[in-house]
């Protein structure tokens, strides 16, 4: 979830004016969360459906809307530079799409050129899939001169002197040996030719979505910006010039634009013009409930959300929406934005009108049912993860290993698969807990998963019941009088046969079959062989069973 | 004062007041002289000595006695004296001597060379230099006089021949003798010394005054037996009283799991709301996952830093095709749903992938497509995130959702149920507005936390997207919510380790009250 770091001076001088106490209750609702605060700096997490709001700028221009200091939506002129981008036919099975914008008239400072690229960064992931779908550059505009071009070039040709770097590097070099070259080469290293964009006298500005040229990086000095976004997704690309050109707009930077010259078309970015929506009166009201809303009660609450508002009549309201809101989809949405300026607190919560009988489902009544009878036995219920790992399950209680549900990137060794069985957890158990008192009675119940290929998730749930109990004279005897009393509870008759399972001791282990009018449970029960015993650096007898129910 | 004394005699155990009344005919009586007289075992006076010990009514005092004698190198160099000794004697005349020739010259094993020399070193008998050994005038002075272990060694060899079959104690010596004792305990096998411990009983204050009010010795039954029942034997004898507040061995009932507890408390508001049990696999297609719900392919929740696919097996059966398009259509272009989509090439191998599911969100999407409203449904399951195991991430926990699917259903209503939920769950929350791709009025239920002085998130809710709805059929607003129950499970319990839930320590298990006490009003 994407952060954002801030002083409350930063809010002071874009001219917010209220208490530090009352923001920390005003920021959250209007939809973020405080992860931390002090009496200097904030630290907030905004959601990922406005990264609008990801720039100082942007969560001034929200907050002066909630706070009904400014309303409305917020105007920025675009004039036309004259200047083209000219794009290259071949780029278009890379990364084709690009759009540019000239921002002249902007401050920056050490604080300011930090948040730009923090600003950057963030957009670099909430929008452009780590680059991948959306790049961004940033260049001094005062060293080049358009037009520009945006060319696939081979990864030989075009040496350049990479951002922080002090020689000049070929493509190729750049993605070997450039810390940021070589944690993005995945994304171009597979093509043939890299894109560049270079300007009128070939000079290189960026080779995205990788990293820009030293030529043009900002300095506190820098007076006038180009900015470049590419992609692979002509609709991010374009949102995403449009909140960086807001944002920068918000504090009277003067925006340019610039055509975009393809093979077949040409248009003009940045294109800052809203879009608009009708939101009806009346749904609002329903969807919110407990609130009378009228047209105008809806057109200034949508003024407050930073838009504008032509009222058509008493129950349509048209929303203009400012284009760097790429999270208004549909009409719903509006609503949603309605309700958040109306203040949800404000809202009377009701409970709704609707009549059930509620019904609970067998699989969870019956565990509830076994879990008091082994209460009842004395066991103690654990419970542990379904994930689990081959060494675990198998070979550590001398299991054969069979199909199961295996996980396709583990994040640790011992976390690979899904369990089939319940006993090996217990074991776990037992060793974890191998000082504490005995005698130690434990039980589980929980659900493994099996392989099935005609369902339509190819597996199935079974649920299993296991219990282990660990003391100085624990036998068989016991294992099975626990067991018996189990299924005579369960109304299971219950039927023994022999067993050569390994994990017990040969001859006493014990499979069972448990048939009743309702269904049939198989399991099996014994005596834990010692050297599964010593496998877990256990130093007592162990026995145990396990019980599934079909 | 008497009462008090009174008190302790009836509570005394009848093998503590014969123990007290022997001492009283004879404070000097050794614990075996008591076990003789008393026909008791050992054991037993010991025992109730350290009981009446224990009451401050005896006490026990224990000395320990180390006796002194010569073991077989003992003897060995006591008749040929110490090799220093030997190489002192050489010395005496020599004056100096090679190393190389030490063994040849003095007659001593080449195995003593390496002691010989330390000890003549550390008795200041003699010096050595580049490999020759020169006498002192300190050991010139012991050619006639014994060292202090020289003179032990005699005492213990004289006392050994002796026929008095007399001990020599560590007590007994003197200071020469003790430093002697000292010396040759760090020599191997030349002495051995032996401990023994002895009890001596001494009346205390309050055993005088017991004895001064007196007390009879009767013969009291312990454990209250069914042949006495049955025999009616009990008529006759007098039961022990028992001090009722002597330790006593610990129980452990057997016990439901603290986050099975919580599971069934939610599960039970639930039901009581009216809200049916629904279950779903934990194994789902990113299709009911996330495709469903209307998360874009490319949307950063799915990609395998986050998620758990499934390499076996890899993919899942989509449902049918009317389903799946009408899902397809949603993303792509918002269909008819007034939406305007996400805008991307939808594709259907990508939806068929198997992950472990991260949130039960799934479960009411296919609850929604196989049931009619008006609905009411709640589902309680385990979820998967790709995270390391930590302090406050495990790669599952459990969350529990619920949805209301009617005519009218709007936001209001989704504030009442989460109040009352919570309420149930004896928490005050506070609402903000959230993110969450597949509902629109997304809203986050807080809790205050004064120990954190901070607000926490305990679950999400929203009504679901119109583009969630429409592809399943439904055309009534649905309302829903989930929150994971492993945090509420650590806030409800104090802990900060959510690893303590599944890797349990079972002491504390065992320990951890079912309940804050019975309330009957």
């Amino acid at each position: 979830m994407p952060v954002i770091t801030f002083e409350y001076q930063d809010l002071k001088e874009l001219g917010i004016n209220i208490k530090n106490a009352k923001l920390i209750d005003i920021l959250p609702m209007l939809g973020s969360d405080i992860e931390d605060f002090d009496d200097e700096t904030l630290k907030v997490e905004f959601f990922p459906n406005r990264p609008d709001q990801l720039s100082i700028e942007g969560v001034s221009r929200s907050l002066k809307g909630f706070i009904s200091q400014e309303i409305g939506l917020p105007k920025y002129n675009v004039e036309t530079s004259g200047q083209k981008v000219f794009v290259d036919k071949e780029i278009e099975n890379i990364r084709p799409y690009i759009a540019f914008a000239i921002i002249k008239n902007v401050n920056f400072d050490e604080n300011k050129l930090k948040q730009i690229m923090d600003f950057q960064e963030q957009l670099h992931w909430v929008i452009g899939r780590d680059r991948k779908k959306v790049a961004i550059g940033i260049h001094n505009l005062d060293v080049i001169n358009g037009d520009y071009k945006y060319i696939a070039s081979s990864p030989d040709e075009n040496s350049f002197i990479p951002l922080d770097h002090s020689n000049k590097l070929s493509p190729r070099e750049i993605l070997e040996e450039h810390e940021k070259g070589s944690k993005y080469a995945k994304l171009i290293s597979g093509y043939d030719k890299y894109p560049f964009i270079l300007d009128k006298d070939d000079n290189i500005l960026s080779m995205p979505p990788i990293i820009n040229g030293e030529l043009t990086k900002l300095t506190d000095k820098t007076k006038n910006i180009l900015v470049d976004v590419t992609g692979t997704d002509e609709k991010a690309v374009n949102q995403t010039l449009n909140i960086i050109c807001s944002s920068f707009g918000e504090v009277g930077g003067k925006i340019k634009s610039l055509e975009i010259v393809y093979d077949d078309r040409i248009i003009e970015t940045p294109d800052l013009s809203p879009k608009s929506m009708n939101v009806r009166v009346d749904l609002c009201n329903e969807l919110i409930g407990g609130v009378n809303l009228n047209a105008k009660d809806v057109a200034n609450l949508l003024f407050k959300a930073r838009m504008d508002a032509n009222v058509i009549n008493e129950n349509e309201v048209e929303a203009i929406i400012p284009s760097y809101r790429i999270d208004i989809l549909h009409e719903v949405d509006i609503v949603e934005n309605i309700a958040i300026q109306y203040c949800i607190n404000k809202i009377e919560a009701k409970l709704p009108d609707v009549s059930t009988i509620a019904y609970e489902h067998n699989w969870f009544t019956s565990e509830k049912i076994i879990r008091e009878l082994l209460i009842g036995l004395g066991f103690q219920e654990i419970m542990s993860l379904m994930l689990t790992s081959e060494n675990n399950h198998y070979n550590k209680m001398k299991q054969k290993e069979d199909n199961h549900v295996q996980v396709s990137k583990p994040i640790t060794i011992d976390r690979t698969m899904i369990r089939k069985s319940l006993i090996n957890s217990l074991m776990e158990f037992l060793e974890d807990n191998k000082h504490e008192d005995l005698p130690q009675k434990i039980f589980e119940i929980g659900d493994t998963l099996y392989l099935e290929e005609k369902n339509e998730t190819k597996v199935k749930a079974i649920k299993k019941l296991a219990g282990a109990i660990c003391h100085s004279t624990a036998n068989f005897t016991e294992i099975k009088s626990t067991v018996a009393s189990v299924l005579a509870n369960l109304r299971y008759e219950m039927e023994i046969s022999s067993s050569d399972n390994p994990t017990f001791i040969e001859g006493r282990v014990a499979n069972i079959k448990g048939t009743s009018k309702s269904g049939n449970v198989v399991g099996y029960f014994g005596e834990i062989s010692p050297e599964i015993i010593t496998n877990f650096e256990l130093e007592y007898p162990v026995i145990a069973f396990e019980i599934e129910f079909l | 004062m008497s009462e008090n004394i009174s008190k302790i005699i009836n509570e005394l155990h009848i093998y503590e007041k014969k123990v007290l009344k022997s001492l009283g005919e004879n404070e000097n009586y050794s614990p075996e002289e008591i076990a003789k007289i008393n026909s008791m075992d050992i054991k037993s006076v010991m025992s109730a000595a350290g009981s009446l010990a224990s009451k401050d009514i005896i006490e026990v005092e224990k000395s320990v006695t180390e006796s002194i004698a010569l073991n077989d190198n003992g003897k060995k160099y006591t008749e040929i004296g110490l090799p220093e000794r030997r190489v002192l004697n050489v010395l005496v005349d020599e004056k100096e001597i090679d190393m190389k020739n030490l063994a040849k010259s003095t007659g001593i094993e080449n195995y003593e060379i390496k002691i010989v020399i330390g000890w003549l070193l550390r008795k200041n008998w003699a010096k050595m230099d580049k490999g020759t050994i020169t006498i002192t005038e300190f050991g010139e002075e012991f050619e006639d006089k014994k060292g202090n272990d020289e003179k032990l060694l005699e005492i213990l060899l004289k006392n050994e021949n002796s026929d008095q079959n007399s001990q020599i104690l560590s007590s007994d010596l003197d200071e020469d003798l003790y430093s002697g004792l000292k010396q040759l305990n760090e020599r191997k096998n030349l002495i051995k010394i032996e401990k023994e411990t002895t009890h001596t009983f001494k009346l205390l204050e309050k055993g005088i005054k017991i004895l001064k009010e007196g007390f009879t010795i009767q013969e009291e039954a312990t454990q209250l037996t069914s042949e006495q029942i049955k025999t009616g034997e009990w008529k006759n004898l007098k039961y022990r009283p028992y001090d009722i507040d002597a330790e006593y061995p610990e129980i452990f009932p057997g016990k439901g799991h603290p986050l099975r507890r919580i599971i069934e408390e939610i599960r039970e508001i639930f039901l009581n709301l009216g809200f049916s049990e629904s279950n779903g696999s934990i194994l789902e297609s990113a299709f009911w996952n996330f495709d469903s719900l209307f998360q874009p392919q490319d949307h950063a929740a799915r990609e395998m830093q986050d998620t758990f696919y499934v390499k076996n097996p890899q993919d899942c059966h989509l449902p049918g095709d009317d389903l799946v398009n009408a899902v397809a259509e949603a993303h792509e272009t918002g269909g008819d749903t007034g939406s305007e989509g996400w805008n991307y090439k939808w594709d259907k191998y990508v939806a068929k992938q198997s992950v472990l599911r991260t949130h039960t969100t799934g479960i009411s999407t296919r609850c929604l497509e196989e049931n009619q409203p008006p609905l009411k449904m709640f589902s309680v399951g385990r979820v998967f995130r790709r995270e390391t195991s930590t302090y406050k991430h495990l790669p599952e926990f459990h969350q529990v959702e619920a949805i209301v699917a009617a005519e009218g259903i709007n936001y209001q209503n989704l504030l009442g149920i989460l109040k009352g939920f919570y309420k149930k769950l004896k928490f005050e929350v506070r609402f903000r507005p959230a993110y969450f791709p597949y509902t629109y009025l997304s809203t986050e239920c807080e809790v205050y936390l004064e120990e954190k002085e901070s607000w926490i998130e305990l679950g999400g809710s929203g009504m679901f997207r119109p583009e969630v709805l429409a592809p399943l059929g439904i055309n009534v607003p649905v309302l829903a919510f989930g929150l994971g129950i492993e945090r509420l499970t650590m806030i409800r319990y104090d802990i900060s380790d959510i690893r303590m839930l599944y890797k349990s320590d079972i002491k504390w298990l065992r320990e951890l009250p079912i309940d804050n006490g019975i309330k009957l009003d």
